[in-house]
């Protein structure tokens, strides 16, 4: 459902921040993800512990209390990168911290800070746990010491859904926006590894992506550059493909199967196959987020002007279009 | 912009397992709290909460329906009575203009949730609860027919608050008819003892806003809010408009708020200012009153800065003493009250569970008081420093 007010502020996406098993490389993530099979890169070799001291990160915001769960810690170096990105710099919240918020979305919960919880409370003989990592087991964690680290003091929401949760958190981004309480939303998630007996443990199932989102009034007020704008539009499951431009887009095909004329739209345009990357174990639910970084990456780059994000959602066709933003 | 009007109440807590019963437990100073039953109350600072001790009809309603945890079972039964109270039928429901969010506080479990706690207050450790909220919103999708978003809110004991909030601008907003909230939560030992660690726990009882405080208790229960958009409902019918919403984040400390109580002012202006309220038209203001320390300070010290002088006029209240603190469920059963207070023009009591020196506002203890509600707030802060505020208004103004 999306239903503007009068003259609503557009929305941009002016910056990403990309933290996954191939660093902090969003380029080089977005050009593994968009590789054809066999002619990717390699995996990195992993194996046990933080992906963050796999890659060797350091910054002294990671050390803001005492125990921060991997996805927090994840989650605070991700949203440091989409600041930089979008050249906004911390003295800039520091002014009007309310203006800020962060929205996640959160599937597990910090399972490495339960799995400690309930290593210490057998040690202790199952009569008492520790303060500091019960404090730590809210699926609002990562989202909250985000908070901390950059001192945004605006909506700090987590939310959780089987279906569509990315679509949902844009929408929920989207509201606070046009509602106007806040001008900027940092918007993604912080995914962890599987640490059930079943898993690896390795660091390929982290991830944290973080997109910054904002009304367009305060990107243009503070001279943001490279920014893509970003709209949502609903239609009945039908879709007519024919009526959006065919020219110079990459559009994410694999969603498009179940729309009409896809298939002549996708040999008509210069499109990237972006399918899911199991290799890398992600979290179904994130792909579209991963998605809409690709597509907005792109364009900010040059490689194109404009794209398109298709979902079904709950019997509407849920279209995400993307452009180059105009000063 | 599109209002949403409250047109059905869901309420289950350790008061009652409807909304009437609480309503009138409320003011009859009642408390629910009692010593624990359902687990182990070993090593716990104090052996007493808001415990829900689950009676046949319900157990009989979960069998009926399959269902097997706490969570599901109290989710499931205030959103019964919410959507019977509101007259809304399936077939009306199962469009994607409906919408449902629920506010849970830690997000699954600790412990594996059956319906009594029986032996199952410890399990063998988090992996078997490595699953989301997937199966608990599935399930409420499939009964209730909600055909749009549905999703669950995690922001601690905020969760509740945020939970109305988010469902208000979506029919403000996004063009939804109907939504169904609130927030719903389950006791467990795992949970005590956390608490336990960390000194939240009064020894005692839970004595909000007075000198004498030392810690909170905490409940479990369901509150549910069926929001409508008000073009859709009969003038001056429902209970009260959703009018205003506030999110806020201290950003400062894990578990203890800011105590300059900056994040608190923010979301109850935020709220006044969405609701195009000023500070002069609050007539009641439902605590977050947890009774610790740290929180109810800060709270009075926010209430003092926002409302200036007109602050010792407003009654207020908060009615964890009686359930407890019913941590995601907390601001949805306490905006249930809220609603309620609007409705009745009542303000319900702060139990008076052993007295002690009341902070210098106008806090009601003991019985309830008749007023002029016009408007009224309910607030809710939380672990993480987040925070929230909704404001409901008379349906007749």
């Amino acid at each position: 459902m999306v239903c503007p007010p009068s003259n609503p502020d557009p929305i941009v996406i002016s910056g990403i921040g990309l933290l996954s098993a191939l660093g902090t490389d969003r380029q080089g993530f977005f050009d593994f993800l968009s590789g054809a099979p066999g002619k990717r890169p390699g995996l990195p070799e992993c194996g046990e512990g933080p992906l963050l001291n796999f890659l060797g990160i350091q910054d002294p915001r990671l050390k803001i209390a005492r125990y921060m769960d991997p996805t927090s810690k994840n989650a605070i170096v991700a949203l440091g990168q989409a600041l930089q990105d979008a050249d906004l710099d911390s003295e800039a919240i520091q002014e009007n911290p309310h203006n800020y918020g962060i929205l996640f979305g959160n599937l597990r919960g910090p399972l490495e800070t339960r799995a400690k919880l309930y290593e210490a409370f057998e040690k202790k003989n199952r009569r008492i746990v520790s303060g500091t990592l019960f404090s730590q087991c809210g699926y609002n964690m990562a989202a909250a010491m985000s908070a901390v680290a950059y001192g945004i003091k605006g909506p700090n929401l987590t939310f959780t859904s089987p279906r569509n949760l990315v679509i949902y958190l844009l929408r929920r981004g989207t509201q606070l926006l046009w509602k106007n309480c806040v001008h900027t939303i940092f918007l993604g998630c912080s995914t962890q590894r599987n640490t059930s007996e079943s898993g690896d443990h390795s660091q390929l199932g982290e991830l944290a992506m973080v997109l910054c989102m904002e009304n367009k009034s305060h990107a243009l007020q503070r001279r943001a550059v490279g920014y893509v704008e970003f709209e949502e539009t609903l239609c009945s499951s039908q879709v007519d493909m024919g009526s959006f431009e065919s020219g110079n887009m990459y559009v994410a095909s694999s969603l498009l199967n179940d729309v009409s004329d896809a298939s002549a739209l996708v040999k008509q345009t210069e499109s990237m196959n972006l399918h899911t990357p199991e290799e890398l174990r992600l979290d179904e639910a994130f792909v579209p987020l991963i998605k809409l970084g690709f597509l907005v990456n792109g364009i900010r780059g040059g490689a194109c002007s404009s794209g398109f994000l298709i979902n079904q959602v709950n019997k509407e066709t849920s279209i995400i279009s993307l452009r180059r933003g105009k000063t | 912009m599109e209002q949403a009007v409250i047109t059905g109440l869901g309420c289950l807590s350790c008061l009652g397992n409807s909304t009437s019963q609480f309503w009138d437990c409320l003011n009859t100073g009642q408390s629910g709290v009692s010593e624990i039953s359902g687990f182990h109350r070993e090593n716990l600072r104090n052996t007493k909460a808001g415990e829900i001790k689950i009676p046949p009809d319900m157990l009989a309603y979960a069998k009926e329906r399959d269902i097997a945890s706490r969570i599901s079972l109290f989710a499931h039964w205030a959103i019964e009575e919410a959507l019977a109270d509101s007259g809304l039928t399936p077939e009306v429901l199962n469009t994607p203009k409906v919408g449902l969010v629920l506010g849970v506080s830690l997000g699954m479990s600790l412990v594996q949730q059956t319906l009594d706690y029986g032996e199952h207050d410890s399990i063998g450790g988090p992996q078997d609860v490595l699953d989301d909220f997937s199966l608990l919103i599935e399930d409420l999708v499939e009964t209730f027919s909600v055909g749009g978003e549905a999703h669950v809110i995690t922001t601690a004991c905020a969760s509740g608050t945020n939970a109305i909030g988010i469902a208000k601008d979506m029919i403000s907003y996004e063009g939804y008819d109907v939504v169904i909230c609130g927030g719903v939560d389950t006791l467990d030992r795992m949970k005590y003892l956390g608490h336990t660690a960390l000194n939240t726990l009064t020894t005692t009882t839970v004595k909000p806003f007075t000198e004498e405080r030392e810690g909170t208790l905490f409940g479990e229960g369901a509150g549910i809010l069926v929001l409508q958009k008000k073009s859709a409902v009969e003038p001056g019918a429902g209970y009260a408009i959703c009018s205003g919403t506030g999110y806020s984040c201290d950003a400062q400390y894990v578990t203890a708020p800011d105590e300059t109580g900056t994040g608190a002012i923010r979301v109850m202006r935020e709220a006044l200012n969405d609701a195009g309220v000023t500070p002069e038209d609050i007539g009641y203001i439902n605590l977050h009153g947890s009774g610790t320390v740290a929180n109810d300070v800060m709270e009075c010290t926010a209430i003092e800065q926002l409302f200036g002088d007109t602050a010792t006029f407003i009654p207020l209240s908060s009615i964890k003493p009686a359930i407890g603190h019913t941590m995601g469920a907390a601001g949805a059963i306490e905006a249930v009250a809220t609603v309620l207070a609007v409705r009745h023009q009542q303000i319900p009591p702060t139990c008076d569970l052993g007295g002690g020196t009341s902070f210098p506002l106008q806090v009601i203890r003991g019985n309830p008081i008749k007023a002029r509600v016009s408007h009224a707030l309910s607030n809710s802060f939380g672990f993480g420093g987040n925070n929230g505020a909704v404001l409901f208004s008379s349906v007749v103004l």
